[in-house]
């Protein structure tokens, strides 16, 4: 199974929202890490069909996607970022009806959504309509309607939008489990969403893929590059000048600083690098608002 | 404020309705001023005017048979006669004002003096002694014969209520029912104040909506009067417009003009209330325009009604302002005779102010998110299957309400067609007995039965001629008409033709038969608006669409919504048509089916091997092929819609607009 993105290119109009994309994947877990406005959307929608490329293309095992038609997208697991339900639906009737357009037989489909609503924790409110639920609440109907027919591609745009932490781990160990043998990308600007489960990140700013790598790989990369400084207070205005300030922390009566810089700044500790280091290295401290 | 009215006009096809709203009254106005009133138009009525001297003598030719006919205007004499006569009597109405007025006051002295109306103190005595004093003011009045054509016809037109009505409905629409659908009531203004002042947003936007909508209207009607037929002159009474001559206000065309736009705003302004108050408190367009077109139906029936109370309470009926003003009549208060004008004002202000009221509570009160309570019992749930064309159906028939519009119309089918009785009278009730005589092919038998029943009501005749104080006899005769013309129809069949009882036929294809088809046909086309312009843009607005295309199915979702549009078209032409069908045989009996449907009265051209079965099932089919191009017509501009208020609003206007025409232009 693979899933190749070959020199894809998306303008609106005089906007480049995809500046030739080139990515080569496997069966593992793929974080799609990116400000707002990177172009993540813009790339799932290219591959759930919801949008036309400009230039390029997508194949799988070699075929363009959009050639091998349903006979692809019956493979897909898709979870969209805005809330796509009918809102007068309860939830086992919109999963039901999303089982029915995966062709699922019904004694199959039983099955698979009760697993769902469990896994989810929505058994409770499975009998209600969705136009009710709390944000969190339709955000995992979503989830849970990309997994009842098994998908071997799951495409999750920035699932964890509006769960609270508790949820946010939940999910996030919910498809580490699932995600076997399967293709997934999971896209967010949250760094520890993926953190503990992907495969590979991939950093996307400005429609340019910036890096892929494992997290390991990345963490690496940032050795000998984040300090830990600790100055008094009247020192911080100088020492923020030093390099990217990725913490300000107070220490006892002085203030530790986290600084992001490859010369090591005076009385500087070296510090063990994190993703957040790694996302801020790449897309600056403005992509941190 | 600004997000509002870029919720208004962001909406392309609004824009579009809106401006299809303005171009179509600017032409239908135009074609109001050109229209063919029988032989001749207003601007030939203009012409006359120019050149008053010559009017009579002409008349005087075009009736004289042997006079060479003087055609000046037009080609035909009947034409000539009829213009001439219109010209005339607008002239006479202007010219004779004081002496018609002076009529009305000597009348209603004449009445009083001989008692006719009762008691002086009697609602009809006063009322006719207020309506005396009314007119015995305006002595002085004096209007000129000048041509007021163009203000007789824009004060009379009824395309610009329809215009206002449509417009104003769509903006209500998209205010009220789209926030809420797409779920963005949950983010905004969740205290009672904030969403109270949202309201006051919301209409403030609706109000200068209506105003900018009435006063391009107004516009382009003034340009195009001005422009086909001219202004008048506007420091005239306004008892010098033809149809006015009985206003029993001392007011000048200028004057009366400015009430009647502040009249029409008022009332655009009601109705616009009634619009947001619909929207709010059904959160859905489908209810709302379901709601508001029961309300519009009730109005309708009230304004038709020859109540005067009944009438100042419809809404439909308050539009005609001229109504109000074309005559003194007054309303009984306990007694009391109070004006008609100023009562309606009152009931038009009233409405606006209570139905906005309504809205805004409403507003404030309802909950943002329609929290339906649980299924109560499991076995009610939704059905729990995989047929993806159940569930297309089911979205359909309960998320699009096609169960619920079903059911009204069959409700409504019912109620117009289940009180009807057959008409029973004297000349009906021989017919039949005579037509069932005769039904069937024609035989000797018959010709007998003919011939002895034409002498037996001769010999009655003459017997009631030498004893003209029989009622007995003369109860007998009645039969001789319908005897008559049962007979001259049984002579006229065609060979192998057979005599058909033309009572049920007459009540299926007759002119009024043909008025319920028409009406049928209105309303099928409604529910099928309804039901069918949300199917795809629901879609769109739930961000489904993104679902269907990653699931690969986008286009066997599309065949089955085809396949349940045909269905459902299906059942609402069975439920809209078929119950008049279905009416006319069980009151006036079955047809003969395997008639040569030549023999059904203005159905003579048919060639002979067309059955009256084959009529009717042509009929029907016509019908079906009607309502299946309207689902299509619905479906053309639902496909393409991201929401589904314009898309609803569009259908409805353009399956419903030819029947609007055609009703009006059979009258
Ligand atoms: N329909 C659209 N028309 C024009 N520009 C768009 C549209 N959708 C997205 N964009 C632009 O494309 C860029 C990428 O958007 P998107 O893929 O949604 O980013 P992300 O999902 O990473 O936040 C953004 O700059 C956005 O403004
Ligand atoms: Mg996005």
């Amino acid at each position: 199974m693979e899933l190749c993105f070959e020199g894809l290119v998306k303008n609106y109009g005089k906007k480049q929202a995809l500046k030739g994309i080139d990515l080569t994947l496997t069966p593992g877990i793929y974080g799609l890490l990116g400000p707002n406005g990177a172009g993540k959307s813009t790339l799932m929608n290219i591959l759930t069909g919801n949008l036309e490329q400009t230039r390029g293309q997508i194949t799988f095992d070699g075929r363009d996607i959009r050639t091998l038609g349903p006979a692809f997208r019956g493979r897909l697991g898709y979870c969209p970022q805005q809330p796509a339900f009918y809102p007068t639906f309860t939830a086992d009737e919109f999963l039901f009806y999303m089982a029915s357009l995966h062709g699922m037989d019904r004694k199959a489909a039983e099955t698979r959504i009760s697993w769902a609503l469990e896994l989810l924790s929505l058994a409770r409110v499975r009998h209600e309509p969705i136009g009710g639920f709390s944000g969190g609440m339709k955000q995992r109907l979503l989830i849970a309607a990309a997994l009842i027919h098994d998908p071997d591609i799951l495409v999750l745009d920035e699932p964890t939008a509006g769960l609270d932490p508790e949820q946010r781990i939940a999910v996030r160990n919910l498809i580490g489990r699932v995600a076997l043998n399967k293709i997934v990308i999971l896209s967010t600007h949250v760094v520890p969403d993926v953190e503990f489960i992907a495969k590979e990140l991939i950093l996307l700013d400005r429609g340019q893929v910036l890096c892929r790598q494992t997290p390991e790989a990345l963490l690496k990369a940032m050795a000998g590059q984040v300090w830990s400084l600790t100055v008094d207070e009247d020192q911080v205005e100088a020492a923020q000048s030093l390099g990217q300030v990725c913490g300000i922390a107070r220490a006892g009566d002085q203030v530790a600083i986290r600084l992001l810089t490859p010369t090591p700044p005076k009385g500087a500790v070296e510090a063990a690098p994190t993703l957040d280091d790694v996302y801020l290295r790449f897309f600056g401290p403005e992509a941190g608002l | 404020m600004r997000y509002e009215w870029k919720k208004l006009l962001a909406q392309v096809q609004i824009c579009l309705l809106l401006l299809g709203v303005l171009v179509g009254n600017g032409i239908w106005f135009f074609l109001r001023c050109s229209q063919d009133l029988g032989g001749y138009t207003m601007a030939q009525i203009r012409q006359v005017y120019a050149a008053p001297d010559t009017l009579e003598a002409d008349i005087a030719l075009l009736e004289d048979p042997t006079a060479a006919p003087p055609l000046r205007y037009t080609q035909r004499p009947w034409a000539e006669l009829a213009l001439l006569t219109a010209a005339r009597d607008r002239i006479a109405a202007a010219r004779d004002y004081d002496a018609f007025r002076q009529g009305l006051v000597d009348d209603a002295a004449l009445k009083e003096r001989l008692g006719l109306l009762g008691p002086a103190d009697s609602f009809e005595a006063r009322s006719l002694k207020r309506g005396q004093a009314a007119y015995e003011a305006l002595v002085g009045v004096t209007p000129e014969p000048v041509f007021q054509g163009g203000m007789e016809v824009l004060l009379t037109d009824r395309g610009m209520d329809l215009a206002l009505g449509v417009a104003v409905l769509a903006g209500a629409l998209v205010l009220t029912t789209l926030e809420r659908r797409s779920g963005g009531m949950v983010l905004s203004r969740p205290t009672r104040r904030g969403r109270a002042a949202l309201f006051c947003r919301k209409w403030a936007v609706l109000a200068c909506l209506t105003g900018a909508v009435w006063a391009t209207l107004l516009l382009t009607d003034l340009a195009v009067a001005a422009g086909t037929l001219g202004l008048g002159a506007w420091t005239q009474p306004i008892q010098g417009v033809y149809g006015f001559e009985a206003c029993p206000a001392p007011l000048s065309v200028g004057g009366y003009f400015a009430i009647y736009v502040l009249w029409k705003l008022l009332w655009a302004l009601s109705w616009a209330g009634i619009c947001l108050a619909a929207g709010c408190a059904t959160g859905s367009p489908i209810l709302a325009v379901l709601v508001l077109a029961a309300m519009l139906g009730g109005a309708w029936c009230a304004g038709e009604s020859g109540d005067l109370w009944l009438r100042v309470f419809s809404l439909t009926r308050l539009a005609r302002l001229e109504e109000l003003a074309q005559s003194a009549a007054y309303l009984n208060w306990m007694g009391t005779p109070i004006s008609r004008p100023w009562t309606a004002l009152a009931v038009l202000a009233g409405m606006g102010i209570l139905s906005t009221l309504t809205g805004l509570g409403l507003f404030c009160l309802l909950p943002a998110v329609p929290r339906k309570a649980q299924w109560p019992l499991p076995l009610l749930r939704g059905p729990r299957h995989t047929n993806l064309f159940l569930w297309e159906g089911r979205k359909l028939f309960r998320t699009q309400r096609a169960a619920l519009l079903l059911l009204f119309l069959a409700l409504t089918q019912v109620a117009s067609y289940g009180p009807r009785r057959a008409e029973n009278t004297e000349y009906g009730y021989f017919y039949r007995m005579y037509s069932q005589i005769l039904a069937g092919d024609p035989s000797p038998e018959k010709d007998a039965y003919l011939t002895a029943e034409a002498a037996r009501l001769e010999e009655l005749t003459r017997a009631f001629a030498a004893a003209p104080w029989d009622t007995e006899l003369y109860g007998q005769l009645a039969a001789e008409q319908p005897f008559r013309e049962a007979q001259e129809q049984y002579r006229a069949l065609k060979p192998g033709q057979r005599y058909l009882d033309q009572t049920l036929y007459r009540a299926y294809f007759g002119p009024e038969g043909l008025r319920d088809g028409l009406w049928d046909l209105g309303k099928v086309f409604f529910v099928l608006s309804l039901a069918l312009a949300g199917l795809y843009p629901a879609e769109r607005e739930s961000a489904m669409t993104l679902q269907l295309t990653a699931s690969g199915q986008t286009r066997r979702v599309r065949r089955y919504k085809t396949l349940w549009t045909g269905i459902l078209a299906l059942l609402i032409w069975a439920v809209g048509t078929l119950p008049r069908l279905l009416w006319a045989v069980w009151t006036y009996g079955p047809p003969d089916l395997l008639a040569q449907a030549g023999a059904i009265e203005g159905f003579a051209w048919l060639p002979g091997f067309v059955s009256v079965l084959a009529l009717l099932l042509s009929t029907q089919l016509a019908g079906l092929t009607l309502t299946v191009l309207a689902a299509w017509i619905v479906t053309f501009f639902s496909r393409p819609a991201s929401t589904q208020v314009p898309a609803l609003l569009l259908a409805l206007t353009v399956t419903e607009l030819p029947i609007l025409l055609l009703a009006w232009w059979i009258g």
